[in-house]
């Protein structure tokens, strides 16, 4: 099957460059003495390995525990839920009817190479009463058939874990099920087209050869009689997509080109059925099904490209947490038990640990913590929250553990009303005129014409021929090259960039993004890393290695910031604290931290909670340290005092830190003529500041804007673009660039949505690209890829017109016969297929620093430490 | 050259047959995903010992 080598290939290729990163080293893997990616050798240690699941076997089978294995990190407890009646009904069936076994579908986090598929097919079959397991690599899912009578569903999960894969249910099994049975009835298609084809080919090959002899018998008729029946077959079988696909456009008054295939197709197929009954003229049944199996090639391969990326990003909506802990009282007693978050109703007490999500909207019940809002509100700083406070969905706990009575849940959340406002913005979205749609319309006009022209000139000729000629020119100028190629353009421009970690969901992306509009950015988590990070510190060294000292002791975001900043800076060695020795470290909710550190108090935290501490008060001590605690709110940095003995010794202001390379990308973006906008839910003056360093127009920068507001005012953009565009110049793209469920409705309302790097669901299922590398620039590659996609459909167009003319100058000179055409319509396919091959979209070599991980785990930037450096500090 | 009338119903029939078991095996399921089956083809057999 050509179409299906085809296909693999293309993705194949995608999938390897994905899976391996960057080059290989000479060290050989502990386990399966593969070699191992630079990008996974570790320094100091004795075992290399060449990818995740070795590394996990190897700690299995040595039942020992390697660094890298995050075998700790998510309690077993996750998994409780996994043997919930609740999850067994929602997720697991039996393998056959009446079968006393189970079977699930899991999707597994970092499977990232075909060696995975060892350890995870064999190691969860040891354990006992597990039947079988089998890995889809494509889909990154395990099928475990297991016993549930002799094991449980969460130790196979904990299982998984332990080798370092994490598992989730795998989410819309129907949905799958339905793209499953889709993509069978394209394969079955392509083969019945093929094998038609083929077959009416060697049919020909007899009626030419009669032909060329002269030696037309009752064969020659046999075989046209033949080559009709199966010419139809073809025409009504597989070839009804594309009637099917040109008369929903003509409904709706719309063109595009399956029309001018149609009209090929359709008095070829009449002409023809004509001629074989008469017994006279010519038949191009050969030509007719060759393109028809051509031209379900091109959208079979399209067709598995975007399903890949569509694929890819679906993974990543299923590692969001879905289940959560109620609270029960059950005499007298509190019961602690895990469900599925769906099932919670309103009323329920949810506890919700540091580091979790909420899992509905309600009120804090008990417990104060601060909390990462960033995901709704677009606010960097944690929020802080105590009880009878407010909480939403889709939040994240940051420092201690809460108790949540639920007032929304489910659909009732506001992150929920927020998904409402993304699904109606895309159902309003209108159609984008793709630009071969155009193309085809403008052929349906040329072809109209040339077909009208030549039958009044050969009316005058040869009354008798003109038809026969006129029939001919319709087939030979259908833009069948051009419906082959545009596919393949657009596909190969998604595999090559799904290798590049930027996921397509669709070709006509692509398209839009070749022009120059406005592209809006978010701020926190877009522009900047969207986390907390000193930008500015007043003091000595010796105060900040005390500070750094004590925040050692804190899981908190600002203490993180601290502690990365302090060892970040070339702190003079006499200073430095060695070996600090820290007596009673004790952390208030919302203010700060207090502790002993080598017999010095240290106090650090918010300017309020420090001159609530020491009894003489800030003001009293300091006025310098007072204009700079002023001169960072000012500046919407979050200021920290720091004071030893009593004696404020510094002040630390804290911000969020721009992307490294947001400063560069949005100067090249401008250069290519993008005007650039903000769209921030956080504080105006934050926004302010941050649009003053990238030296942005103000008029698009906006702060405080609700989820809403940042919709309307996309809205309001691409109306402003729409009156403005022509006829000749179309309506300029206005794109969203943002990462949380507060941009979700922005990015379904725009020409193009692009979520980035740690980007929240919402914004994954709103968003048409997904980068999955961080930083910005991607977003230059995917508009380099954009142009390049555009003037490569655009070349195949000229090639197959070239074709075309020629073809249409022969019919009208009436040289042209069955012959001619057979042998045109796969010269010209091929010429277009090699120039959709070669054409530059995105670039073929990898980026240097291509992330191994480029599919791991959204958010997981936020959850690691601080790994860039940080900008700006601008010291005093 | 009459022979034809007996050698296309044969090789109709032998076509036939081939896009039907093409089609047989996509509805297996068999085609669904083309990544893995190459890879698991090259792991060793259990030894006897563990096999259940």
């Amino acid at each position: 099957m050509p179409a299906e080598v085809l296909a693999r290939a293309v993705r194949e290729s995608s999938r390897r460059a994905a899976t391996s990163p960057d080059v290989l080293s000479d060290v050989r893997c502990s386990l399966c003495s593969a070699p191992v990616p630079s990008g996974m050798l570790e320094e100091g240690v004795d075992q290399q390995f060449c990818c995740h699941s070795c590394r996990g076997a190897f700690a299995v089978l040595n039942a020992c525990t390697l660094p890298g294995v995050d075998s700790t990190e998510v309690p077993a407890s996750v998994f409780a839920s996994f043997d919930e009646p609740e999850f067994h009904a929602l997720h697991v069936r039996p393998p056959s009817e009446g079968s006393p076994l189970r079977s699930v579908d899991l999707l597994l986090e970092n499977v990232t190479c075909a060696s995975c598929v060892w350890p995870l097919e064999r190691l969860p079959q040891m354990i006992a009463g597990v039947t079988e397991a089998r890995m889809d690599l494509r889909q990154n899912t395990l099928s475990v058939t297991w016993d549930s009578s002799r094991v449980a569903l969460s130790a196979i999960a904990a299982m998984l874990q332990r080798i370092g894969h994490r598992c989730h249910p795998a989410q819309g099994r129907e949905a799958a099920q339905v793209r499953r049975a889709e993509d069978r009835a394209m394969l079955v298609r392509l083969a019945i087209a093929g094998a038609l084809s083929g077959n009416i080919m060697m049919i020909a090959f007899a009626i030419y050869g009669g032909v060329l002899n002269n030696s037309l018998d009752e064969y020659h008729t046999v075989f046209r009689w033949l080559s009709m029946l199966l010419g139809v077959w073809s025409l009504v079988g597989p070839g009804r997509v594309f009637f099917s696909r040109a008369w929903s456009a003509l409904r709706t008054r719309r063109m595009n080109l399956d029309l001018p295939i149609c009209i090929a197709l359709v008095v070829g197929g009449v002409s023809g059925v004509v001629n074989t009954v008469l017994n006279r003229g010519e038949l191009y049944f050969d030509s007719l099904s060759m393109l028809v199996f051509l031209l379900l090639v091109g959208r079979y391969v399209q067709h598995r490209q975007q399903r890949w990326a569509t694929d890819s990003l679906e993974l990543l909506f299923s590692l969001m947490p879905r289940s959560a802990r109620r609270i029960d009282v059950e005499n007298g007693v509190e019961v602690a038990r895990e469900l599925p978050a769906e099932r919670l109703q309103v009323g329920d007490i949810v506890e919700v640990v540091a580091g979790e999500s909420i899992p509905a909207d309600g009120i804090i019940e008990r417990g104060t913590s601060d909390l990462d809002l960033s995901v709704l509100t677009g606010e960097s700083m944690p929020a802080h929250a105590a009880t009878g406070t407010a909480v939403h969905a889709g939040t994240v706990n940051l420092t201690s553990t809460i108790r949540v009575r639920a007032t929304a849940t489910g659909a009732d959340t506001r992150a929920a009303r927020l998904m409402k406002l993304v699904e109606d913005a895309a159902a309003r979205r209108p159609a984008i005129t793709k630009f071969t749609d155009r193309a085809g319309e403008r052929f349906v006009v040329g072809i109209a014409l040339l077909g009208i022209v030549t039958a009044i000139i050969w009316s005058f000729i040869d009354p008798s021929a003109a038809l026969d000629h006129t029939t001919a020119l319709l087939i030979v100028t259908c833009p069948c090259a051009l419906g082959f190629a545009a596919p393949m353009v657009s596909a190969i421009a998604i595999g090559r960039g799904a290798r590049r970690g930027i996921l397509v969901k669709g070709g006509d992306v692509l398209e839009t993004l070749s022009r120059p509009g406005l592209m809006l950015l978010d701020k926190t988590g877009t522009l900047t890393q969207g986390r907390a990070a000193v930008q500015a510190w007043v003091g000595d060294d010796d105060a900040l290695s005390l500070a750094a000292a004590l925040e050692r002791h804190s899981v908190h975001p600002i203490a993180r910031a601290i502690m990365a900043f302090a060892e970040a800076r070339p702190i003079n060695a006499t200073t430095k604290v060695i070996a600090p020795i820290v007596h009673r470290a004790r952390h208030t909710v919302g203010g700060g931290l207090e502790g002993n550190i080598n017999d010095h108090v240290v106090l650090v935290g918010s300017p309020e909670f420090v001159a609530a501490s020491l009894d003489a008060g800030l003001s009293a001590t300091s006025p310098v340290r007072d204009a700079n605690i002023a001169r960072f709110a000012a500046e919407g940095l979050t200021p920290v005092v720091v004071a030893v003995d009593g004696i404020v010794r510094g002040v630390l202001g804290l911000g969020d830190a721009l992307r490294d390379d947001a400063r560069t990308s949005i100067d090249a973006l401008r250069a290519q003529g993008w005007a650039i906008g903000i769209l921030s839910g956080d504080h105006p003056a934050v926004v302010a500041r941050v649009a003053g360093q990238l030296g942005l127009d103000v008029a698009n920068c906006r702060g405080g804007m609700s989820p809403e507001d940042k919709a309307a005012f996309v809205r309001d953009a691409i109306q402003r673009a729409n009156t403005r565009a022509t006829a000749a110049q179309p309506a300029a793209p206005v794109v969203m660039v943002g990462d949380g469920v507060n941009d979700a409705a922005a990015l379904s309302t725009a020409s193009v949505g692009i979520a980035v790097h740690g980007g929240a669901e919402a914004s994954l299922a709103a968003a048409d690209v997904y980068l999955a590398r961080p930083g910005l620039s991607p977003i230059l590659e995917l508009l380099a890829a954009g142009r390049g996609a555009l003037t490569g459909v655009k070349a195949t167009l000229w090639a197959s017109l070239a074709y075309n003319l020629l073809a249409a100058a022969f019919a009208v000179v009436g040289i042209i016969n069955p012959i001619v055409a057979a042998i045109f319509m796969p010269f010209s396919s091929i010429t277009v297929l090699t120039i959709a091959f070669v054409w530059k979209t995105f670039p073929r070599e990898l980026p240097e620093q291509q992330s191994s991980r480029s599919l791991a785990s959204p958010r997981s930037d936020v959850a690691t430490p601080s790994d860039s450096p940080v900008l700006a500090g601008a010291t005093a | 050259m009459s022979v034809i009338y007996i050698a296309l119903p044969v090789t109709a029939l032998l076509a036939i047959s081939a896009v039907w078991a093409f089609i047989a095996f996509v509805k297996r399921g068999e085609y669904d995903d083309l990544d893995t089956p190459p890879v698991r083809m090259l792991h060793d057999d259990l030894p006897s010992n563990l096999r259940k």
